[in-house]
């Protein structure tokens, strides 16, 4: 017995069953979840590059706090709980389980009048009869009772509530059995594969025949949960699973397609329900399974679920026409491309790939205050989102709107863009002409781009011009108006800006002269506009309409300093293929974790509303006077809980006449 | 306080006296007339879970009014409330546009004035109560007791009928009021004022009114704020992950575990206070009448935290299990459901101190409070500051 005895009170044991213990190792946990909120997890490494700079971004690294929930630290962390769980268990168990079933029957009378809740008393009745009444009562009131012989004496032991200790079983294993069953769902067997050198992250866009074999998974896993976007009409049997910084290939035993994907949506434009019919095809089955399959509503095939979570572009097939920007014409190439497609581009200026991304089919945005119809947002229509990448590699985004915006009553094509993805996207509007087309901007911008047409309008004024000293002024002028024209086109009004802090030493003179040097680029402007305005067989005044549209196609000039690659990409028209985001998981542990739950609610229901109670009463027969009795009782670790019952009984047992002896309530 | 022993009526005795019979018949037909006039709108394809919970809802408020007869009266009101609200906008042709025209629509139970009712009226007993506790006057503190009991009967009226208008803007936008910031918040102050009168009964004071409601007019600034600085009072549709009958059961249940937790966490005012007198040897201190003991304080939060916290258990674990058909996992790590953990962890650990260490006094009422910080952010603090699945209700 002492040998036992040792092993449980170990001081080994004692420690990592401790509660202060379980204490440390939850806090370290909490803090551990925590940073994981606030920072968010599994994006590019990228991105955090740019977020944190390379030092900190290698400290986090190294600290796995990019994947915090699956770190090893952490998982070491929960292991140790899970060991204090057991411990604590496993020191406990039995003296609860003795503890539970025991009514301690050979509690003496001097332990009755010591407790906190003790009476005495005598009843008149005799031992037999007054034994069989109190029996009874203590049964109407819930408890169980036991009696027990002591000579001539009787100890009538009753208990209530031993539940109360299941409670704490439940509950504490319920823990161990979640957590066993979050561990059968977890990819730690990926990470241990990848130190083992079996298993790789592949990173590339690839086809999957030419996927590393390192990356690719076999169908008898246990356990995964991947995506894939299926386009209308197509099938896949594989999953794409998120490994470290890239993703691992997960081949299924069965086939899924998609046959109709749908979309619907609200009045407001966002998504009100999206759905696919799928055929689930399997060798095992004679038939193919047919169904649909929408948000909350997954399929579940054998242990597998395929859940509607998403859905994509499934290769839109795109047509655009490029205009170029820096060219002295106008004729705009057109192209063809479909999303997640690249189409190479080699111009004049150099070679140049279009990634296609994106096909967004709304766009909703929020307005600073509500429109006429009295709502607050609107929908600019659909986008088609795609990156031009130069010959070095540097990829500049766009968004590019496919339906005409207004603002103010007037129309532009939109054209959102950012040269890194550290920063905010901006808007450029080019003004559309009264056939809402994008001609006369690019006509204009072509004749301000073509040094000679400048020269020949500029030189119009000069050649008119009969004295020589005014001639040499003049063509100083018109040199200086081409530089300017040519540096507003370079560098937009930043550049004349530019240009002043240092031609202008003077600060408080800069934008008295800015001003001069505005008015004398805006006529010479507008000269050209007049050009652009008589090709298209406008004469006379210019109306309201063209004037803004001089006004707006400056300041879309202004912003094209950073548009980037010399084109605008017109998207013409978008044939809308549509992809269903399918994701598809095996989990086994899903089962052992609910049936954890289940063991959790119920032994908390335990915990708290199953009070542990006990009530002692010692019967002693007196000759003359009926029985004299010892009555006590215990409430777990809170007495107070018993007395009004304790009271209750009291009274009850004093009924016959009594005389109280000592009352140490 | 100790108020001996009591043979309380068993919920079957209640069940079988002419009250209670009359109660459930109420609730019977009401869920009838719902179901009778509604029962369409359910989704089709959880045509079977809709009913249980209609079924189960339905025993559930006939199961509670035999247990706590203040429901009886209060859910009475509302329902006669509620039913006004619905049956004016049908006799208007069932428009939208009704709650500006209709006198009992425009002044009284249109959501916008029901829930505004609400508001006021919140903030009106808050004040209350603490004059009847700085005067010691049994009259005022009825009073208040009174305006908390037309506060709920007015929020609980303004989600029945939002629920009914969300339908009338537009059939698809239809859903119980749970769905957002805004709707929760309301669902939040109606709970811990629920929760709070049922212990104002059983301690038999009112010296907690005050307390509790700071916390609820909190929420009642928010609301306001939130109503009028972004026009959250408007009825949005719901986004396809919302649509599910889980929303029914899922948010309420957390929600009752954060309003014993905001409720412990008010109490636990008064109660340093009055340690601190203790503390002091000011025992001929006038407060010591007015306010509750200290173990019956301690009692209220304790029991407070230990319901709140078996229906937090329960709501987590229904958010995974709506997780795992919504969202393929029934656990992501994503922010909410980790600060989920981190406020279910708080309370476990709280609990854990109270029953096996027998940790008590001033160190578990400073503890209760920063458990309500912590709640506040996992409440709100997630959807402002951290995105995720989550984030429905941002601002």
């Amino acid at each position: 017995m002492d040998n036992k005895r040792s092993l449980k009170h170990h001081p080994l044991l004692n420690f990592i069953g401790s509660m202060n213990l379980a204490i440390v190792l939850l806090v370290m946990l909490a803090i551990a979840s925590v940073i994981g909120t606030v920072l968010k997890q599994n994006e590019a490494y990228a991105s955090y590059v740019i977020k944190f700079g390379p030092f900190w971004f290698d400290v986090f690294r190294t600290l796995e706090l990019y994947d915090v929930y699956s770190a090893v630290w952490f998982l070491a962390v929960l292991a140790f709980l899970l060991l204090s769980i057991s411990a604590c268990v496993w020191r406990n168990w039995a003296h609860f389980v003795k503890d539970m079933l025991s009514y301690q029957e050979h509690t003496h009378a001097t332990q009755l009048q010591k407790m906190a809740l003790s009476v005495q008393g005598q009843n008149a009745q005799n031992l037999a009869d007054f034994a069989l009444s109190a029996e009874q009562q203590l049964k109407k009131m819930g408890f169980k009772v036991k009696t027990e012989l002591k000579g001539e004496d009787q100890l009538l032991a009753a208990k209530k509530g031993s539940g109360h200790r299941l409670g704490y079983f439940f509950t504490h294993i319920a823990i161990i059995i979640i957590c066993l069953g979050a561990l059968l769902d977890s990819n730690i067997k990926f990470k241990v594969q990848e130190l083992m050198g079996l298993v790789a992250a592949e990173t590339r866009s690839i086809a999957l025949t030419d996927v590393n074999p390192k990356s690719n998974i076999a169908v008898d896993n246990n356990s995964f949960r991947g995506s894939v976007n299926i386009p209308e009409g197509k099938s896949a049997d594989v999953v794409f699973l998120t490994f470290k910084e890239g993703y691992l290939v997960q081949n299924l035993p069965f086939t899924v397609q998609v046959v109709d994907f749908r979309v619907e949506h609200y009045d407001t434009g966002m998504p009100k329900s999206f759905e696919s019919d799928i055929i689930l095809s399997a060798p095992e089955l004679d038939e193919p399974i047919k169904t649909t399959i929408y948000v909350n509503k997954p399929l579940y095939y054998k242990d597998y679920a395929i859940y509607q979570s998403s859905f994509g572009d499934g290769g839109s097939q795109v047509e655009m026409r490029a205009w170029p920007l820096i060219s002295n014409n106008t004729n705009p190439s057109v192209l063809a491309g479909e999303v997640n497609r690249i189409i190479s581009m080699n111009t004049p200026i150099g070679d140049y790939k279009l990634e296609l991304n994106d096909y967004k089919t709304n766009n909703i945005i929020d307005l600073p205050s509500p429109d006429v119809n009295g709502r607050k947002v609107k929908n600019l229509g659909p986008s088609v989102q795609f990156k031009v990448r130069d010959a070095q590699g540097q990829a500049l985004e766009y968004e590019n709107y496919l339906i005409a915006v207004d603002r103010s009553g007037a129309w532009y094509q939109a054209s959102k863009y950012r040269r890194s993805v550290g920063e905010d996207f901006q808007f450029i509007l080019l003004p559309l002409d009264e056939k809402q087309s994008l001609d006369r901007f690019m006509r204009f911008l072509a004749l301000i781009n073509d040094r000679q047409a400048l020269d020949s309008i500029l030189s119009q004024s000069i050649q008119q011009e009969t004295n020589p000293d005014k001639r040499e002024q003049l063509e100083t002028q018109k040199r200086f108006m081409q530089q300017l024209i040519n540096l507003f086109r370079l560098r937009g009004f930043e550049g004349i800006r530019g240009y002043l802090e240092q031609a202008v030493p003077e600060a408080g003179q800069r934008d008295q002269v800015f001003n001069q040097y505005l008015e004398i680029m805006t006529v010479a402007l507008q000269g050209l506009y007049l050009k652009t305005l008589e090709a298209e067989g406008y004469q006379g005044d210019t109306s309201e309409v063209q004037r803004r549209f001089f006004a707006d196609s400056i300041e879309a000039i202004d912003a094209l300093k950073d548009y980037g690659p010399p084109m605008f990409f017109e998207i013409t028209r978008v044939d809308h293929r549509e992809a269903s985001g399918l994701q598809i998981t095996k989990s086994p542990g899903k089962d052992v974790v609910y049936f954890g739950s289940l063991l959790l609610v119920i032994g908390t229901f335990l915990l708290f509303y199953v009070r542990p109670q006990r009530l002692w009463l010692l019967l002693q027969p007196r000759q003359d006077t009926g029985t004299a009795f010892i009555f006590a009782g215990k409430d777990g670790k809170d007495d107070k809980m018993l007395k009004p019952v304790f009271d209750h009984i009291t009274q009850q047992l004093q009924q016959a006449p009594a005389t109280m002896q000592g009352d140490k309530t | 306080m100790n108020a001996g022993y009591i043979e309380h009526p068993t919920m079957l005795q209640s069940l079988l006296s002419v009250r209670g019979l009359l109660w459930s018949a109420l609730i019977i037909f009401a869920a009838w007339l719902g179901w009778h006039h509604y029962g369409e709108l359910m989704d089709p394809n959880d045509r079977s879970y809709e009913i249980g919970i209609l079924i189960g809802a339905t025993l559930g408020v006939i199961a509670f009014g035999l247990a706590w007869k203040s429901m009886q009266t209060l859910l009475s009101f509302v329902l006669v409330m509620t039913f006004i609200g619905i049956y004016t906008y049908s006799s208007h042709g069932d428009s939208y546009k009704a709650q500006e025209t209709a006198f009992f629509l425009k002044f009284l139970f249109s959501s916008q004035s029901a829930i505004m009712w609400m508001n006021v009226l919140f903030v009106f007993a808050m004040v209350t109560y603490f004059f009847a506790l700085w005067r010691d006057s049994s009259f005022a503190g009825k009073v208040a007791t009174g305006l908390t009991w037309s506060a709920v009967a007015f929020g609980l009226t303004g989600m029945g009928v939002r629920w009914r208008e969300s339908y009338l803007i537009n059939p698809d936008y239809g859903h119980i009021p749970v769905s957002n910031l805004y709707e929760v918040f309301i669902l939040f102050a109606i709970i811990t004022a629920v929760l709070y009168l049922y212990y104002e009964q059983k301690i038999r004071s009112r010296a907690l009114g005050g307390f509790v409601l700071m916390v609820i007019s909190a929420a009642v600034v928010f609301i306001l704020w939130y109503t009028f600085g972004r026009d959250a009072a408007e009825i949005q549709p719901l986004v396809p992950a919302l649509k599910s009958y889980w929303m029914k059961i899922h948010v309420p249940a957390n929600f009752v575990g954060y309003g014993t937790f905001a409720l412990a966490a008010m109490i636990a005012i008064p109660y340093l206070w009055r340690d601190r007198i203790e503390k002091r040897g000011d025992m001929d201190n006038p407060w010591l009448n007015r306010l509750p003991t200290l173990d019956a304080m301690e009692d209220v939060m304790y029991k407070a935290i230990a319901f709140g916290f078996a229906f937090f258990t329960i709501a987590t674990i229904l958010g995974a299990m709506w997780a795992a058909e919504a969202w393929g996992g029934y656990w992501s790590w994503d922010p909410k459901e980790t600060w989920a953990l981190i406020v279910w962890l708080n309370y476990a650990a709280w609990l854990h101190f109270r029953m096996s260490k027998g940790w008590g006094g001033a160190r578990m009422a400073w503890w209760s409070i920063i458990g309500l910080l912590i709640t506040t952010f996992a409440f709100l603090g997630v959807n402002m500051f951290l995105s995720g699945l989550h984030s429905y209700g941002t601002l």
